[in-house]
């Protein structure tokens, strides 16, 4: 908790707690672009717009809670986006041309990505590489990769018949598509292990400090190893989940995830030092990413100067983060 | 007296094998011997010439990378600053019709600028280098793609074509502007006072500080050096293509990283040399010319340069390492 929540929490209302939380720091600003653009522009609310826009954040949502796993232990990840290709073309490749069941496959994939997530633990943590360099170092080697599975033809999940499960992603469910479901139970897993559980509370006290952490008996080179497996495992997730929604394998899946994600963790109020952040924050902040670039569009600004919001956005939220850190923690 | 001259000469075999200059040349050699077993005609001059012009986009962008790579930072947009610098110099060519000199320093000064916000949001906001260097890179590439809009900017009214096609020695003078530059920052990074600081801040910040040195100017320094060399390398793919277009610069960054990693320069901070750096550009290109003449699958050249920027920095840190433990 920080300091700001727990003194408004001795002094008043639950509502003081609520508005204190950072959560809410990155909730106004998203009500705040909605409401402006609605303003300007009255079809900005349709349905049809945000629904197009719901496809997108939701995988790189789940991309993003992963990536905030390294992020909270203080630590980076850049290999997210080519892993999340990988699983893709991997399930796709074991059903198209081996002719596997979807369980086995899905496993299989998932399997490969915890390898480049376990990979990465050890060059950052046991080999003690920087861990930027490091994880480029995956990034180009996975991405190189994804393309060996690939034989000059596509992967169309749609026409095997062992496959039912891309006729299930069809359809949908209580109004929402099955993969929007599928993330908000992963988040709220990811929600209970961070807020709840004893495991979580060690990761942000590894990020926060981890000689400190060390001290006080927590295993932090496991934790940070950990920190990366999830990672890789949820883009892996991510990716079959985009694979399975688009039922074509396509090896290029996830290009550009990885700084998305972390744009989308960075505005959602995970701290680049560590030992901070919400999965709630991560999910308000890639909704605010992509709300806040496609606002921009409909305000007239031409669509390539996307890249450049996003950009800036994130340098922003960095910044603020930085401010309201000062603030809080007087010197 | 026997035993300490054999110290004295595995000191000096450790010496050389730690040497990070020595050590590049090995693999570089390596590479040529094979490729040369494999397809005997490669060793003309044709294709050294070629190897050797083709490295100096990515060689001038890891000029200004391993300036900032030694102040302990790192820089992420040294790809697409040098591409909108390109873009900057082909609409002040295309667009506005400035004579040559001006298109230039407009080149220079577009990097430059780009480098400056970089080394402000780090030094004086405290931003962390690569999310200021990742969120300008974005920056960079939106400005680029929205004033090109697709459509490469011609640069024929500057009238540039004949001095990038003549070939002293079969090179080009763009090649020896490049080698002015190496030279110009070996004597940056040894002969200069910057230089010394440059390094100290890297290595150690807070006892450099300590000494008096104001790191934040120096780290400032670094980063509108790495602009401005971006800038160069940016102008080198405009003059060379004779049109500045929005995709050239695509992925530099890491490439330039890698080349500074196999170059010898410590990631974290510190250490390396202009020299260095250039065989670094050398070996990285000299493999990915070998990788393609020699047919390897374009993926899988991805899949080995990953591998080699892992383990030059895996040799990286034993090297200081056994370096740390030689002083005890």
């Amino acid at each position: 908790m920080n300091e700001q929540a727990v003194k408004a929490g001795k002094t008043g209302s639950r509502l003081q707690v609520l508005l204190g939380s950072d959560e809410f720091g990155v909730f106004l600003p998203l009500l705040g672009i909605i409401a402006v653009t609605t303003l300007l522009r009255p079809d900005f609310l349709s349905v049809a717009n945000f629904s197009s826009m719901l496809g997108q954040v939701t995988f790189i949502a789940v991309t993003a809670l992963g990536a905030s796993f390294p992020l909270m232990v203080g630590q980076v990840d850049i290999s997210t986006g080519r892993v999340a290709g990988l699983a893709g073309i991997i399930m796709s490749s074991l059903v198209v041309d081996h002719g596997m069941g979807a369980l086995p496959a899905i496993l299989l994939a998932l399997g490969a990505c915890l390898i480049v997530g376990v990979i990465n633990g050890i060059l950052v943590v046991y080999l003690e590489l920087p861990d930027f360099v490091a994880t480029m170092g995956t990034l180009y080697m996975v991405g190189g990769a994804r393309y060996l599975f690939v034989k000059g033809y596509q992967f169309s999940l749609n026409t095997q018949e062992n496959f039912p499960l891309v006729q299930i992603f069809d359809g949908r469910y209580l109004g929402m598509p099955l993969y929007f479901w599928i993330m908000v139970v992963i988040f709220a897993f990811v929600f209970i292990v961070i807020k709840k559980t004893l495991w979580g509370r060690r990761l942000l006290a590894t990020g926060d400090n981890r000689e400190v952490a060390a001290l006080a008996g927590i295993n932090t080179d496991k934790m940070r190893m950990e920190a990366y497996m999830i990672s890789a495992l949820l883009s892996g997730v991510a990716g079959l989940l985009l694979t399975l929604d688009v039922g074509i394998g396509l090896p290029e899946t996830g290009d550009g995830w990885e700084f998305r994600a972390i744009a989308g963790c960075v505005v959602g109020g995970v701290s680049l030092a560590g030992g901070k952040g919400s999965p709630l924050g991560v999910l308000i902040g890639t909704a605010l990413v992509f709300v806040a670039e496609n606002a921009i569009i409909f305000l007239g600004c031409p669509a390539t100067m996307k890249i450049a919001v996003q950009g800036f956005l994130m340098a922003l939220a960095v910044l603020i983060d930085l401010y309201r850190q000062k603030r809080k923690v007087p010197a | 007296m026997s035993e300490r001259q054999k110290n004295r000469k595995s000191g000096l075999a450790l010496r050389i094998l730690l040497n990070p200059e020595i050590g590049i040349l090995i693999p570089i050699l390596l590479v040529c011997v094979v490729t040369t077993i494999l397809k005997p005609n490669f060793l003309t001059w044709r294709y050294i010439s070629s190897i050797l012009v083709g490295s100096i986009f990515i060689g001038a962008a890891t000029l200004g990378e391993c300036l900032v790579i030694m102040s302990g930072e790192i820089d992420l947009s040294v790809g697409y600053n040098g591409c909108l610098a390109g873009v900057v110099m082909g609409i002040a060519a295309s667009a506005w019709g400035l004579p040559l000199a001006v298109c230039l320093l407009m080149c220079l000064a577009a990097g430059a600028a780009v480098g400056a916000v970089n080394g402000f949001c780090v030094c004086q906001l405290g931003l962390s280098s690569w999310i200021t260097t990742l969120a300008t890179q974005f920056i960079c590439q939106g400005l680029a793609v929205t004033i090109c809009q697709g459509q490469p900017l011609s640069i024929m009214s500057l009238g540039t074509s004949e001095f990038v096609r003549e070939k002293p020695l079969g090179l080009n003078w763009l090649f020896f502007i490049f080698i002015v530059l190496i030279l110009l920052l070996d004597i940056l990074l040894r002969r200069t006072r910057y230089g010394y600081y440059l390094r100290s801040v890297g290595g150690n910040q807070d006892a450099s500080i300590m000494a008096g040195i104001n790191a934040k100017r120096v780290k400032i320094i670094a980063f509108v050096l790495a602009g401005v060399f971006a800038a160069v390398g940016g102008m080198f793919d405009v003059l060379n293509a004779g049109a500045s277009n929005s995709v050239f610069g695509n992925g530099r960054e890491f490439r330039a990283i890698i080349c500074c990693a196999i170059g010898g320069i410590s990631m974290s901070g510190g250490a390396g040399s202009s020299f260095g750096v250039a065989l670094g550009v050398l070996l990285f290109h000299t493999l990915w010319y070998c990788l393609r003449i020699l047919d390897v699958n374009t993926n899988l050249q991805l899949v080995l340069i990953g591998l080699i920027l892992v383990l030059s920095v895996i040799m990286d840190v034993q090297r200081k390492r056994l370096e740390a433990r030689k002083m005890v």
